[in-house]
C-alpha cells in the first residue's frame, strides 16, 4: 500500500472535514435568533444601533458574511470578540489554553492510572468480590453527575475541612507551582477516565487470557503473576494506547462545570459563556481549532492502530 | 435448524465457539449430557441464563422496575398538590406528607420528582429509538450498498463524528428553542453516528459468515436473510447501545438545565429540578439531594445493567 | 447649590477624617492590608462606553470624575469634590463652569487637565462610538444632534477655558445636570493614550497594561473572566485617605461557592445573590463575624401594560381600559410576591417611585404616601368579587361581550431562569383565582425575538423594571412620558396632564413646585393603571467585621471602598 497516498488522502479529507464543520457551525450561529448587540442596543438610538452593527458587520447579508469570516479563517483570523471589545480567539486560547491543559492533564493521569490499576484488579480477580467491586465502583463513579461531585468535593473537603482552598488557580508559574489548588478540581474530573479505562482494560485483559498463547504459556508452567505481566498485560494495551490521543483532545477542551464551581480560567468555562452571549468570532474561532485539534487525534488514532497492532493493515482504514 | 441456532452463539463475538472450553482442563461436565444439552438451547435463554446469574444485573433490574412503579404511580400514591403555589407551604423538610418534602413555591416535591422523571425518562427513550433507527437505517445501507456509497457515507459520519457535542447541541437549543422538540433534536443529531458504525461492522462479518452465505446460496429472499439471520444477530447489539445510551441522554437532559439552556417554562424534568434545588443546597438540601438521588439511581441502574447484559450477551468476557 | 455642595463637603472631610483618625488610633490596622471581592467580568475599561454595574464598581475605584460619593454613618450618601474643587453655575442656570484639581495626576504621572475632561466629553457623544450612556449628555447644547449623526463636533458647547477650567452650556436648564456629570461615563480620558493605541493596532478598551488610571488604585493585573487585581495608586492625589493597599476580585458563578468563601473569610464584601443567607447568616451576625447591612435600592419593579394606540389592547384587546389595569394591578398580592420571592425582605411596591429617592431635600415618597397602599385601594384589593366586577365592568367598556372565564391575557418572557418561571406562575394563579380570567406565559427563547412579539403588541403585560441613574423621581417618571423614548418598553402609557406636569418639572429650578407637579403625575398613573407596581427592591449587604470604612452610594456601584481598612482580627 502507498503511505505517502493514504497520507496525502486523509489530509484532503481532513480540510474537507474542518471546512464543512467551520460552514456548519457559521449558518447554526447565523440561524440562532438574536445576536451579542441585542441586549447592548436595547436602550440606543436607532442611528447608533445601526453603527453598532456596522462595525461588526453584522447589518451585512448572510452570504457575505460567510465569505467574510471564511477568508478570515484562510488567514487564521478570527475576528475580535464582541463581547471583549479587542480580545480575539488567538489571545483567549493562549491565556487559557494552558490552564485547561494542565487541569486536564492531571486529572487524565490520575483518572488513567486509577483506572488501569482497577481494570487489572478486576480482570485478574474475575468472578471474585475484587472484580465485582471494581465494577460497581466505576458504575458509581460514572452515575453521579460531575457538577455534583465538584459541589460535594468543594463543601467537603475547602467549605468544612478546610484542607484546600475553596476556588481558585494558581497563577503563572512551574507545573506544580500552588498544587493545593488543583487537588480539588483534578479529583472532581478524575472519575469518568476511573470507569473508562477501567473497563476497557479488563475487557481487552479477558481477551487476551481467552488467546491461545497465553493458554500455551501457562501450560509451558510460567507463574500466573507472569504470565499476566509479561503476556497479557502487554498484549492488553493496544486498546488503551489507541483511546488515548482522544482523551487528551477531550482534556484540553476543558471541562465546564468543574472549571466553573472552581471559578478556573479555563477553556470551557469560557466557550459555553461566549456560546451564551452569541460571541459569534469567538464561538467560530474555538469551534475550528478545536475541531482541528479533534480531526488530528482521530487520524493519529487510525496511524497508532497500524503501528501498535500489526494485524491492521493500513488500507484498512478505520476499525 | 439446531446447528443454526448453535452457530448462533459465537456470532457476537466473531470467535471460535469453543475457546473458553478449550483454556480449561477437560472435565467430567463436558460428557455430561445434560450440559451437552443446555449447549443446544438458543442463544437468548442462555443470556438471560447468565443474566440471571448476575446478581449486580439483578439488583439493577429490581430497581429499575421499583423506580419504574414509583414515577407512575407516585403522584397518586402521595396524592399532593405539585402544580399549584402555596405560599405558607414553602420549603417544607420531608416528612409524612411530603415525602421529598416541598419545594420553594411550597408544591411537593416527591410528586414532582416522579413527574420530572417520567419526562426524563421518556426523553431519553425516544432519543434513544431515534438513535438506533436512524443508525441502522444508515449503518444497514452503508452495509448493503457497500463500495463508494460506502465510502462517502463513512466520511460524512467521520464529519458528523468530529463536530464538538456539546456546541452543537447548545447551538441547536438556542436554534429550536428551550422546548422538547429542541432537546430531541439538539440531543439526537450526531449521537447515532456510533450506532450506525456498530451496524455496519456487524453487518458486514455476518454476511461474509458462512451460514448467511448457506441461506443465499439455498435460495432465501434477502428480506429472509434479513429478517431470519441479520436483524436477531444484531439485535444484542442494540440492546447494549440502548442500556448506555439511556443515562447518557438522562445526564445530557440535566447538563443542560444547569447549564441554563434546557428545558424552560412550566416543564418539569429531572434536569429542571436538580438545577433549581442547586441553589437552595444550602438552606434546604433536600430539594437538590432528592432529585439527585433519583436521578443517580435511575443512571445506576440503568449502567448496572448495561454491564450485566454485556456480559451475558458476550460470553466471551465471561 | 454651589454653597451647599462645599458644607457638605467641609462636613464630609471631617468626617472621613475622623474616620482615618479612628483608624490610626483606636484600632489596631492589620498588617495585611488587602480587600477580597467578587466580581463578574468586565466587559471593557472604557469609561465612556460603561454598560454595567461591574464596570461601575471597577472604574470608579481605579478612575476618577469631578466628585466622588461615599456614605456617612447613617447611610447617606455624600458627594465630595474630588477631581474637581469648584463648579459655578451662570444665572441663566445654563452655563456650567468647572475648576479642576490642580494636584490631581495620571498614575503616569501627568496631571490631569480640562482637555482630557472636554476629550471625554466629546468622546461620549462621538455618533461613531455608540456609547450606552451618551443620552446622559444631552441637556449639553449641540450634543444630541452630535450625538444621532446631524451635527458636528465643533458645534458642542463644550469649551476648554485653561488647564484647570473648562465649561459647558445647556439648552434648557437641568436641575439635575450636576448630578449626571459626576458619573462614569464623564470622567476624563487620555485621548493620547487611546489614538496611540488604535494606531499601533493595540487593543486599548481591554488591555489594562495600555491605560493609565487617575482613581485610589491601579489594575495590576487581569485574568479574563477570573480575576484581577487592584494595587493602591501611588500618584493618587488623596492617597493619605486610601490605606488598602491591594484589591483582590474573584469571578464565582455559584452562590453557594461564594457562601463558603464568605464562611472561610476568604471574601470580605458581598452583595447577596441568594436571599436566605440572611437567616442562615445570622449567627455569624450575631457572633460579631460579619456586620449586615440592608440597602434601600433606588429600583421599581412594576408589570406594564400594552397600553399602546397601535396595539389596540394587546390580544385581549382589553388593556386600553383602565378599570381592566387597575384589576389586574390590584389582583396581585404583592406582599405574598414579597413573601415569595425575596424573602419577605424587600418592600411590597404600592406606587412607582422608591423609596430614599428624593426632590431636594424632601423624600419623595415622604411628601406622597402610596397610592395603592391607602385604605380605599387595600379594601378593593381584598375583595375578589369586587375585583372581577371592576374587571368586567372594564371589558364590558371596552367593547368584550363574551364570556369573562373566556378572556385569555397574554404574558411573554425571554429565556426564563427557574425563578422567573416560578414568578410567571403565580401571576397565573393570582390572576386566573381573582379575576377568573385565563393568563398564556408565552416564552421567547431569546431578547430579540422577545422584542419582535413586544414592538408588534403581542402581549397583555409582562414585568419591567427600572434603576434609578440618579437621585430625583424624574429618573422614574420620565418613562411614562407620551411618545417618550421609553415608551416601547413600559407600555405606551399616554395622558395629557401628565405629559404637561412633566414638561412643567423639567422647566422649572423650584424643587417644591418640581415636587408638587412629580406628586400629582405619579397619582395619575396610578389611578390611569399605568403600571401594576410589584416590588422595591432592598439589596443586602454583608462585610467581614474587620473591614471598616466602606461605603455603599445609592448609585453606580455597590460599593465605595477606596477609604476602606482592615483592623486586626
Amino acid at each position: 500500500m502507498n503511505v505517502a497516498k493514504y497520507l496525502l488522502k486523509r489530509f484532503a479529507v481532513m480540510v474537507l472535514t474542518l471546512y464543512i464543520i467551520a460552514t456548519a457551525t457559521f449558518f447554526l450561529l447565523a440561524l440562532t435568533p438574536g445576536d451579542a448587540l441585542s441586549q447592548r442596543v436595547e436602550r440606543l438610538p436607532d442611528k447608533v444601533a445601526e453603527r453598532l452593527y456596522a462595525r461588526y458587520g453584522l447589518d451585512r447579508p448572510v452570504m457575505e458574511r460567510y465569505w467574510i469570516t471564511m477568508k478570515g479563517l484562510l488567514r487564521g483570523d478570527f475576528g475580535e470578540s464582541i463581547i471583549y471589545e479587542g480580545e480575539t480567539v488567538q489571545s483567549i486560547i493562549r491565556e487559557k489554553g494552558p490552564v485547561s491543559a494542565r487541569l486536564g492533564i492531571q486529572q487524565m493521569l490520575l483518572g488513567v492510572t486509577l483506572g488501569l490499576l482497577l481494570g487489572i484488579l478486576a480482570a485478574v480477580g474475575k468472578g471474585n468480590v475484587w472484580d465485582y467491586l471494581v465494577v460497581c465502583i466505576s458504575i458509581l463513579l460514572i452515575s453521579v453527575p460531575n457538577l455534583i461531585f465538584a459541589l460535594l468535593l468543594q463543601q467537603v473537603f475547602a467549605g468544612k475541612l478546610h484542607w484546600f482552598p475553596v476556588i481558585g488557580w494558581p497563577a503563572e508559574g512551574g507545573w506544580f507551582s500552588g498544587w493545593e489548588y488543583t487537588v480539588l478540581p483534578t479529583l472532581a474530573g478524575c472519575f469518568g477516565y476511573i470507569a473508562s479505562y477501567a473497563r476497557l482494560l479488563k475487557a481487552a485483559m479477558l481477551d487476551v487470557m481467552g488467546q491461545d498463547y497465553i493458554l500455551t504459556a501457562e501450560s509451558k508452567g510460567l507463574s500466573h503473576k507472569e504470565v499476566i505481566l509479561h503476556h497479557v498485560l502487554r498484549n492488553s494495551f493496544i486498546p488503551i494506547i489507541t483511546r488515548l490521543p482522544m482523551s487528551v483532545a477531550m482534556c484540553i477542551t476543558g471541562s465546564f462545570f468543574v472549571e466553573s464551581v472552581f471559578s478556573i480560567p479555563g477553556l470551557g468555562l469560557y466557550y459555553v459563556n461566549a456560546v451564551a452571549a452569541k460571541d459569534v468570532t469567538i464561538v467560530m474561532g474555538e469551534t475550528v481549532i478545536i475541531a482541528a485539534i479533534y480531526i488530528f487525534v482521530i487520524f493519529l488514532t487510525d496511524i497508532l492502530y497500524t503501528v501498535v497492532d500489526p494485524r491492521i493493515r493500513i488500507s484498512g482504514g478505520k476499525r | 435448524m439446531a446447528e443454526m441456532t448453535a452457530r448462533r452463539i459465537s456470532l457476537p463475538a466473531n470467535r471460535r465457539i469453543l475457546t473458553e472450553e478449550e483454556r480449561r482442563p477437560v472435565s467430567t461436565d463436558r460428557l455430561n449430557g445434560e450440559q451437552i444439552a443446555r449447549r443446544q438451547t438458543t442463544y437468548w435463554r442462555e443470556a438471560w441464563h447468565r443474566l440471571r446469574k448476575n446478581p449486580i444485573a439483578m439488583a439493577a433490574l429490581v430497581l429499575l422496575v421499583l423506580l419504574l412503579f414509583m414515577i407512575l404511580l407516585g403522584p397518586a400514591l402521595s396524592g399532593q398538590d405539585y402544580v399549584n403555589i402555596n405560599a405558607k407551604e414553602k420549603n417544607r423538610a420531608p416528612d409524612a406528607v411530603h415525602w421529598f418534602g416541598t419545594d420553594t413555591l411550597g408544591r411537593d416535591l416527591f410528586s414532582r420528582v416522579c413527574v420530572g422523571s417520567r419526562l426524563s425518562l421518556l426523553v431519553a427513550l425516544v432519543c434513544s429509538g431515534i438513535q438506533i433507527l436512524i443508525g441502522c437505517a444508515y449503518g444497514g445501507a452503508m452495509a448493503y450498498f457497500g463500495g463508494r456509497v460506502d465510502s462517502v457515507m463513512m466520511r460524512i459520519l467521520e464529519i458528523l463524528n468530529s463536530f464538538p457535542y456539546l456546541l452543537v447541541t447548545l447551538l441547536i437549543m438556542m436554534v429550536l428553542g428551550s422546548n422538547i422538540t429542541g432537546l430531541l433534536v439538539a440531543m439526537c443529531v450526531t449521537s447515532w453516528v456510533g450506532t450506525a458504525r456498530q451496524m455496519r461492522g456487524q453487518i458486514m462479518q455476518l454476511r461474509e459468515s458462512e451460514y448467511v452465505k448457506a441461506a443465499n446460496m439455498m435460495g432465501a429472499s434477502p428480506v429472509r436473510v434479513i429478517v431470519r439471520h441479520l436483524l436477531p444477530n444484531t439485535i444484542s447489539i442494540l440492546i447494549l447501545d440502548l442500556c448506555s445510551s439511556i443515562p447518557d441522554y438522562i445526564f445530557t437532559e440535566a447538563s443542560l438545565s444547569f447549564l441554563g439552556m434546557g428545558l424552560s417554562g412550566d416543564v418539569i424534568s429531572l434536569g429542571v429540578l436538580i438545577s433549581a434545588g442547586k441553589t437552595k443546597m444550602d438552606f434546604y438540601p433536600w430539594q437538590l439531594l432528592c432529585p439527585v438521588a433519583v436521578l443517580v439511581i435511575a443512571v445506576l441502574a440503568f449502567n448496572m445493567l448495561g454491564d450485566g447484559l454485556r456480559d451475558a450477551l458476550d460470553p466471551r468476557t465471561r | 447649590m454651589k454653597k451647599l455642595l462645599s458644607l457638605i463637603l467641609a462636613l464630609a472631610l471631617a468626617l472621613s477624617l475622623s474616620a482615618a483618625g479612628l483608624a490610626e488610633n483606636a484600632e489596631e490596622l492589620a498588617e495585611v492590608q488587602e480587600l477580597n471581592l467578587i466580581y463578574t467580568d468586565l466587559n471593557l475599561l472604557d469609561v465612556n462606553d460603561i454598560r454595567n454595574a461591574n464596570e461601575f464598581q471597577v472604574l470608579t475605584e481605579v478612575q476618577e470624575g469631578l466628585f466622588r460619593v461615599f456614605t456617612d454613618e447613617n447611610g447617606v450618601d455624600v458627594t465630595e469634590y474630588a477631581g474637581a474643587v469648584s463648579y459655578d453655575v451662570s444665572d441663566d442656570l445654563l452655563t456650567y463652569t468647572f475648576h479642576l484639581r490642580p494636584e490631581a495626576r495620571w498614575s503616569d504621572g501627568e496631571p490631569v487637565t480640562a482637555r482630557n475632561y472636554v476629550d471625554s466629553w466629546i468622546r461620549l457623544l462621538d455618533p461613531e462610538k455608540g456609547f450606552s450612556y451618551a443620552f446622559l449628555a444631552y441637556s449639553i447644547a449641540g450634543a444630541e444632534a452630535y450625538n444621532n449623526g446631524e451635527g458636528s463636533a465643533d458645534d458642542l458647547a463644550i469649551t476648554y477655558i485653561d488647564d484647570a477650567t473648562f465649561s459647558v452650556t445647556l439648552t434648557t436648564p437641568d436641575a439635575i445636570f450636576i448630578k449626571k456629570v459626576g458619573m462614569c461615563p464623564f470622567y476624563p480620558i487620555r485621548k493620547d493614550l487611546i489614538d496611540a493605541a488604535e494606531a499601533e493596532g493595540k487593543n486599548w478598551t481591554n488591555d489594562y497594561t495600555l491605560h493609565v488610571f487617575n482613581g485610589p488604585f491601579v489594575i495590576s493585573n487581569r485574568v479574563l473572566e477570573n480575576s484581577m487585581t487592584l494595587t493602591k495608586n501611588e500618584y493618587y492625589w488623596d492617597k493619605e485617605h486610601v490605606i488598602l493597599d491591594k484589591v483582590n476580585l474573584r469571578v464565582v458563578d455559584e452562590t453557594s461557592t461564594q457562601a463558603q468563601l464568605v464562611e472561610a473569610a476568604q471574601v470580605d464584601l458581598i452583595q447577596l445573590r441568594d436571599l436566605e443567607y440572611v437567616s442562615l447568616w445570622q449567627k455569624y451576625v450575631d457572633a460579631g463575624t460579619l456586620v449586615y447591612r440592608a440597602k434601600t435600592d433606588p429600583s421599581s419593579t412594576f408589570i406594564a401594560f400594552d397600553m399602546h394606540q397601535a396595539g389596540n389592547g394587546g390580544p385581549s384587546g382589553l388593556m386600553n381600559n383602565a378599570k381592566v389595569r387597575k384589576a389586574i394591578a390590584l389582583a396581585l398580592d404583592v406582599d405574598e410576591y414579597n413573601e415569595l420571592f425575596q424573602e419577605g425582605l424587600s418592600t411590597p411596591a404600592y406606587s412607582l417611585v422608591p423609596y430614599a429617592v428624593s426632590v431636594g431635600e424632601t423624600e419623595f415618597r415622604a411628601a406622597n404616601p402610596e397610592l395603592y397602599a391607602t385604605d380605599a385601594y387595600r379594601e378593593l384589593a381584598g375583595d375578589a368579587e369586587k375585583l372581577a366586577a371592576l374587571f368586567e365592568e372594564g371589558a364590558r367598556e371596552a367593547g368584550y361581550t363574551g364570556n369573562i372565564a373566556d378572556v385569555v391575557l397574554t404574558t411573554i418572557i425571554y429565556s426564563p431562569t427557574t425563578l422567573d418561571t416560578s414568578i410567571n406562575e403565580w401571576y397565573k394563579q393570582q390572576i386566573e383565582s381573582k379575576l377568573g380570567v385565563q393568563v398564556a406565559i408565552s416564552v421567547f427563547p431569546d431578547v430579540t425575538t422577545w422584542k419582535e412579539a413586544r414592538d408588534s403588541y403581542q402581549y397583555d403585560f409582562y414585568t419591567m423594571g427600572w434603576f434609578g441613574d440618579y437621585n430625583d423621581p424624574e429618573t422614574f417618571m420620565q418613562l411614562f412620558i407620551t411618545g417618550g423614548g421609553y415608551a416601547k418598553f413600559f407600555g405606551g402609557f399616554s395622558n395629557a396632564r401628565y405629559d404637561e406636569l412633566m414638561a412643567d418639572a423639567y422647566a422649572t429650578q423650584d424643587n417644591d413646585q418640581r415636587l408638587a407637579d412629580f406628586i400629582e403625575a405619579e397619582n395619575i398613573l396610578l389611578e390611569e393603571g399605568g403600571i401594576a407596581p410589584i416590588y422595591f427592591e432592598t439589596k443586602q449587604y454583608y462585610a467581614q467585621s474587620y473591614v471598616k470604612g466602606v461605603s455603599y452610594p445609592m448609585f453606580g456601584a455597590d460599593f465605595e471602598f477606596s477609604r476602606a481598612y482592615i483592623v486586626k482580627h
